[in-house]
């Protein structure tokens, strides 16, 4: 009988344990890494910090909070507000929006750390998604389903939202802008265009047939075109609101489309790249990379740069000609940056957090953050 | 192997209930009690035979001869539990039978734990894996996202009513109660003193409660509602199969039963 019970403690003990590991990793929001870049620094938002990291010599400048913290998790894509001001939310059971100003840094234990400027905590949910900053106001969108507009020039250390708007279903994508509108796409399938003066809805949200985590792109002629989970991309008119199909596509469309003025460019999961011209809504080529393409293409120096759930970089001309490849690990989803003559890569499940590599595809240096 | 044979199916049945169920409100909460009662009817006859061993088990411990032999051998343990196995043989009684069930509660509770965090999908990466774990019969796609609101509760959270400026756990609470009232209406009277299975039944009765109450209070409260409909269908189960132990539940109750 005693043995039957030891069995049973034993047993509950394990459950505990397998369950306490699963909400753990629940709650540390285990998703990949945000990145971003102003030219000089590459911002790493990545597990408990964010790191900023020289891009020439891949020191790393400072990192945020200057000690760890278990409610505190970043995944978002970091934003460098005009004024240099960086803005990160937490996907940790804090769900803190901070401003850091990096040109005040206070020296810790063993890493310098930016000052905050301001905080905003009213959100419920999770930030996923970079913060669009238009004419002094900072359009939020959050998992909880609500936009929130906070005012940059209200000098509030601790913030309150000018205006919350509900959107429905997680946001995960950095709000876009033409200017006169903002746009802001939703896992729940829908496209939303809102006046950022007076926060009203330019037409009725479009139905796009499945999630929409990208950002969508304003393009060259001005209409919009993003992808999502019903396999397709679609062009909107801004000023109506009417969506027409540009292309279907193998798998879903995680990444939001780019262009170089000639062509739109987009990946699916089934490991596609697609060009498509955007004057005449024809695909100019596509190609099949390694892996998955989940993360938006890159436009830089002539040609696309693309990663790979496989862990490549990839380097495309304008006619899908592969310039150059290179295999650097791990599984790639973040959408690469540019800087300091460098296209930058954040590999999940790799040896390091960052890669960089020149404009030949070799591979310059790489950054683990220390412990 | 486990997500093969646990999580995957787990996920891919939550999210086939609720693709039916997917125009009703609370959707995902009702998909996890379709589930649970599924789960329930699977394991019936495993709790059948939980509730005959116990029975059988608490037969013996009232035996003649077992509390003979207790007394004769009570000094030689090694002694008493030869008899004690030759006893279970004649009897043809499995001493693990009575605690089987309560095993296999173990993987569910984790599978079914990690299938509801997979099937919200909270994360970009997350959401991810749960593209790739969904069987193609399911168009996933016009599924998500999943609407992980069911009553008043957040399923993909832990669950709390603010209350007087404190965040009362409504479900830790029920999970608690239901989990000691169907603990209570298992166990069986026993007029043995040295009975050692009624003792153990008390112990588990006080500890399970607590076990699945703390569960229920730092887990998705999808968890809580798989807890509380699981309960209940167990206290269902032994009422009309006859062998709930209804005294049990009222002050002095067990004693009054042992005394009959």
């Amino acid at each position: 009988m005693k043995s039957k019970f030891t069995l049973f403690v034993l047993v509950a003990v394990l459950a505990a344990a397998l369950l306490s590991g699963c909400a753990s990793r629940a709650a540390f929001s285990n998703s990949w890494p945000g990145l971003a870049s102003d030219g000089e620094v590459a911002y790493l938002a990545s597990g408990q910090y964010l790191h900023a990291i020289n891009l020439n010599d891949s020191k790393e400048i400072w990192r945020y909070p200057a000690k760890a913290s278990n409610s505190l998790q970043f995944i978002a894509q970091p934003v460098v507000a005009p004024d240099g001001t960086i803005i990160i939310g937490s996907a940790g059971s804090d769900h803190r929006l901070v401003a850091l100003d990096p040109s005040s840094l206070s020296s810790g234990e063993t890493f310098k750390t930016p000052a905050e400027k301001w905080s905003f905590t009213e959100a419920k949910g999770s930030w996923v998604a970079g913060v669009l900053v238009l004419n002094e106001k900072v359009f939020a969108p959050n998992s909880d389903g609500f936009l929130y507009i906070l005012d940059l020039q209200d000098g509030f250390s601790s913030k309150t939202a000018l205006q919350k708007i509900e959107l429905g279903g997680a946001l995960w994508a950095q709000p876009a802008t033409d200017g006169n509108l903002v746009y802001v796409s939703s896992v729940d399938h829908r496209l939303y265009a809102i006046n950022p003066d007076t926060y009203e809805f330019a037409w009725p949200a479009i139905d796009l047939g499945g999630a929409v985590p990208g950002t969508p792109l304003i393009g060259p002629d001005g209409n919009l075109y993003i992808g999502s989970f019903a396999s397709e991309v679609v062009k909107v008119d801004p000023a109506t609101g009417k969506d027409t199909l540009l292309a279907g596509t193998q798998g879903w469309v995680w990444g939001g489309p780019v262009s170089d003025g000639q062509n739109i460019y987009f990946g699916d999961l089934d490991g596609n790249l697609f060009a498509v011209d955007a004057s005449s809504g024809s695909q100019s080529w596509s190609i099949q990379p390694d892996g998955p393409v989940a993360g938006s293409p890159l436009v830089t120096n002539d040609v696309v740069v693309f990663v790979t759930e496989s862990g490549s970089v990839y380097a495309v001309d304008q006619d899908g000609k592969i310039v150059w490849q290179r295999q650097v690990g791990g599984q790639i989803y973040t959408t690469p940056v540019f800087g300091a003559d460098k296209v930058v890569v954040a590999p999940m499940q790799a040896e390091f957090s960052l890669a960089a590599l020149d404009t030949d595809g070799n591979q310059v240096w790489t950054f683990t953050p220390e412990k | 192997m486990w997500n093969t044979l646990i999580i995957q199916p787990f996920t891919n049945l939550l999210l086939g209930i609720y693709s039916v169920m997917a125009n009703v409100p609370g959707a995902f909460g009702w998909a996890i009690i379709l589930f649970t009662i599924l789960i329930r009817a699977i394991t019936w006859p495993l709790n059948a035979q939980q509730l005959k061993g116990a029975q059988a088990m608490q037969e013996m411990q009232n035996d003649k001869e077992w509390q003979a032999l207790q007394k004769k051998y009570a000094k030689d343990k090694e002694k008493l539990a030869q008899e004690q196995m030759r006893i279970y043989k004649e009897k043809g009684i499995n001493p693990f039978s009575s605690c089987l069930p309560t095993l296999i509660q173990f993987p569910i509770i984790i599978g079914l734990y990690q299938a509801i965090i997979r099937a919200l999908a909270s994360t970009p990466l997350s959401l991810l894996q749960l593209a790739r774990n969904v069987y193609p019969t399911l168009s996933v796609a016009a599924l998500i996202p999943l609407n992980s609101h069911f009553l008043w509760m957040d399923l993909g959270q832990p669950e709390s009513i603010p209350l007087f400026g404190f965040a009362f756990p409504t479900l830790a609470v029920i999970v608690a109660i239901t989990t000691y009232i169907q603990s209570k209406l298992t166990m069986p009277a026993s007029s043995n003193p040295g009975d050692q299975s009624a003792a153990m039944g008390k112990t588990m009765s006080i500890y399970m409660p607590l076990l699945l109450g703390y569960f229920a209070l730092t887990f998705a409260s999808g968890l809580s509602v798989y807890f509380i409909t699981s309960n209940m269908l167990g206290i269902f189960q032994y009422a009309v199969t006859g062998r709930a132990n209804w005294r049990n539940l009222l002050p002095g109750g067990a004693k009054q039963a042992q005394s009959k």
